[in-house]
């Protein structure tokens, strides 16, 4: 078993990533941190699901367990991974 | 669940990691502790210089015990066009982007391989650097 970590370094020399205590980016400087997504459980459907904080979208629905939820959601949001632009967007928007 | 986490620009805190990313570049002409003179010819003490051509990149300790990268950017640039070239470096904010981003890549591969993580790393078009640290548990 081994645990993975990504971030991603901006050509601008910043540093961007999913949070997760094992790197401390505040060594580096002030950081800031924002809501990427939520996981919930449907009571209706008894399965549990992943939303996008930023669009409210509701990305995947039909998770068993809560653990697989997590996992799902944070290969989502990572670097290479389909919602890694929300960070980049969020970058955009407050340069422009 | 999740949250991002952001850092819009990285300081300097390991001098070693900004000797790598000089040689990273092509410089290898390192020295530490010395002085050297600024654009103007006035003397400064500072903890790391890289000759450049005939300018030096150095580093200075800043009041809160991180670095401050100090040249004469545009002479810097002049001094070594090929290496620049080589580099994708068009101008002087490219030259100190270069510098801090591999300074940083260096800070954390360092950092991280001390509690057990290898880092694999990649530069995607954009410049950026995709790290990914790993550790066997």
């Amino acid at each position: 078993m081994s645990k993975s970590i990504a971030l991603q370094i901006t050509s601008q020399g910043g540093v961007q990533m999913l949070q997760d205590d094992q790197v401390d980016l505040r060594e580096l400087g002030l950081v800031k941190v924002s809501r990427a997504s939520h996981v919930e459980f449907d009571n209706e459907k008894q399965t549990w699901f992943v939303q996008s904080a930023k669009t409210l979208e509701v990305l995947r629905d039909d998770f068993k367990t809560r653990e697989e939820a997590l996992t799902w959601e944070k290969a989502f949001y990572s670097p290479g991974g389909q919602g890694w632009h929300e960070i980049e967007d969020e970058t955009k928007g407050e340069e422009s | 669940m999740s949250h991002f986490t952001k850092l819009d620009r990285a300081q300097i805190t390991s001098a070693d990691a900004f000797i790598k990313a000089c040689k990273d570049l092509g410089f290898t002409e390192i020295q530490r502790d010395v002085t050297i003179k600024d654009y103007y010819g006035k003397s400064i003490k500072v903890d790391v210089a890289v000759k450049a051509g005939k300018y030096d990149i150095a580093l200075q300790k800043n009041e809160s015990g991180k670095y401050d990268m100090v040249a004469d950017w545009w002479g810097v640039r002049g001094a070594a066009p090929e290496l620049m070239r080589k580099a994708k470096i068009n101008g002087d904010g490219d030259l100190q982007d270069y510098l801090l981003r591999h300074t940083t890549k260096h800070t954390i591969v360092e950092r991280y391989a001390r509690q057990g993580f290898r880092a694999d790393v990649t530069e995607d078009a954009k410049q950026n650097l995709n790290v990914v640290l790993t550790r066997a548990y």
